[in-house]
């Protein structure tokens, strides 16, 4: 008679690719005008049942929600790799300046390959923000950008309003074939928060794999990015 | 690298098998098996043994990598077979041969591959609805470019491994994995984590300088041997995402299966091994082809 320890299937545990979406949302004093803050706040909690109907449906990942919020300074709003299924969103208050750089040093800590598992999909990176950064961001930037994961991430910006700088936002995106997504309205903001965590989320679960372009050893990134919501698919007025 | 000698190796035979699953998402997406596999001799009994396994990449622009594979595999099974004759027929040293293997055996692959995938498209034109549904997809640029370079659409990794009684050699480009399992269990690997690829971009035989990126390793089997070695695409790699160990744990776990039960009856099981860890891991195609020392 075999013994009942013995494996069925041979190998370590197997188990679907994981994929990692960071919100990292702008918390400066400037947010709380007209209603900005609350507005985020709305848009990504309206957002969870979508995204946990897309993990749900996702047969090919397990999806993992981290959130870092800005200001003076950054800190990790939160700061464990939680289950899209347990996801819940609490209420981000917004004061203080735009430390945009410290965030992405944040970001940068938690992408290295050493932490990461080097079998999961490229990460999801949704910045929002209504202005511009106030330290050094370019540093950070760039060092997120020298990790290969952060790298080959799904870099998705959403300006808010007409004061955000789109030039730091184009910048962080580094791909000419995804746009700086401009919400002048909630209802705006909330259609961009749902479509980087659901149409987005579904590409980067999907890449199929391809040959590296030739005499590289890799390009930037490797997800078919869906083409995004229009504004004008949005009947409100322009209030930001 | 193989700890524990066996005895001389020119009394050791070799027996093969190998199997290869849809994915669970292409079935689910009903779309083709793109991997192939090929032994040489059929039967799988050697020295000498030839194992190639292929990944013929998913995305639309590489519409045919699942012609692209196989001819792959045929590719580099003629290849190996003039690589091993050359020693066979006393036309050359094992030290010329490892050169060979480094400097030759490569590009003689990659040649032969874009030969009969030429072939292939003469025999077989790309019909427009292919380039519509790349255009549609992937816009025009992308479109022009196969269409200048129909080759891209053929597009495969390729794993070999060519075992004789003098040495083993194992040659990989792209994704995917071979490892060693020796006498203990202990597992080895070609490639190192640090060079393994990071995302779903792998290098391809479609590339004009794909034989510049082979990663070709020739092991004389002097002294010691791998009992087992295993060649596998990505999907199977990539449904441990936890640790490389957890996949390495596959070549000691088979080594213990062929030793309980023979490789007759594990190979009966190669199909609902793979069929299960595609479904509960990546979801790709899966192949594998093992090939274990047998005194």
């Amino acid at each position: 008679m075999e013994k009942m320890e013995k494996k069925e299937l041979p190998g370590g545990p197997v188990s679907k690719r994981e994929l990692h979406i960071f919100f990292i949302a702008d918390c400066s004093g400037s947010m709380s005008e007209d209603g900005k803050i609350q507005s985020l706040n709305n848009a990504v909690k309206n957002a969870i049942p979508a995204m946990q109907d897309e993990a749900e449906q996702n047969s090919n990942a397990t999806v993992y929600v981290r959130a870092i919020k800005f200001s003076n300074g950054a800190q990790w709003h939160i700061p464990q790799k939680t289950n899209v299924q347990d996801f819940k969103w609490t209420d981000l208050a917004a004061e203080g300046v735009t430390d945009m750089g410290k965030a992405l040093d944040m970001v940068s800590g938690q992408l290295d390959v050493s932490s990461m598992p080097e079998k999961m999909y490229p990460p999801v990176l949704i910045l929002v923000t209504d202005g511009h950064p106030t330290d050094d961001y370019e540093s950070a930037l760039a060092d997120l950008m020298s990790h290969p994961w952060g790298e080959k991430a799904v870099r998705i910006g959403i300006a808010i309003g007409k004061d955000a700088n789109i030039d730091v936002l184009e910048e962080f995106i580094d791909n000419s074939e995804i746009p700086v997504l401009r919400a002048n309205n909630p209802e705006q903001l909330a259609l961009y928060i749902k479509w980087s965590t659901t149409a987005i989320v579904q590409a980067a679960s999907a890449p199929p794999s391809k040959a590296k372009k030739e005499g590289t050893q890799g390009s930037k990134g490797n997800v078919d990015i869906p083409t995004p919501p229009s504004a004008s698919d949005v009947d409100a007025e322009d209030v930001w | 690298m193989f700890g524990k000698q066996k005895q001389g190796p020119i009394s050791i035979k070799w027996k093969a098998a190998g199997e290869s699953v849809r994915g669970a998402k292409h079935v689910s997406s009903n779309t083709l098996n793109q991997d192939a596999l090929r032994i040489w001799p059929e039967d799988g009994a050697g020295p000498p043994l030839i194992l190639a396994v292929a990944d013929g990449h998913g995305e639309i622009s590489h519409f045919r990598s699942n012609i692209g594979s196989q001819l792959a595999v045929d590719a580099a099974i003629e290849e190996s077979l003039s690589f091993i004759k050359q020693l066979e027929d006393n036309k050359t040293t094992i030290r010329e041969l490892m050169k060979d293997a480094q400097n030759n055996l490569p590009r003689n692959i990659w040649r032969n591959w874009r030969d009969k995938v030429s072939e292939h498209i003469i025999a077989s034109p790309t019909p427009q609805t292919e380039y519509i549904a790349v255009e549609m997809e992937k816009g025009i640029e992308k479109k022009r470019e196969i269409a200048l370079n129909p080759i891209i659409a053929y597009g495969t990794t390729l794993l070999i491994g060519i075992i004789t009684r003098e040495f083993l050699v194992s040659v990989q480009l792209g994704d995917g994995a071979i490892i060693f399992v020796n006498e203990e269990g202990e597992v080895d690997s070609l490639e190192k984590t640090s060079s393994r690829e990071i995302g779903d971009e792998t290098n391809s035989l479609c590339q004009s300088d794909a034989w510049r990126r082979f990663n070709v390793n020739f092991m004389v089997l002097k002294d010691s041997f791998p009992a087992l070695v295993l060649l596998a695409t990505d999907g199977y790699t990539k449904s441990y995402p936890g640790s490389e160990q957890d996949f390495f744990a596959v070549g000691s776990d088979y080594l213990e299966f062929i030793r309980e039960r023979g490789l007759e009856e594990v190979s009966k099981q190669l199909e609902g091994f793979l069929n299960q860890t595609t479904s509960q891991g990546s979801g790709d195609d899966i192949t594998l082809v093992l090939a274990c020392s047998q005194n």
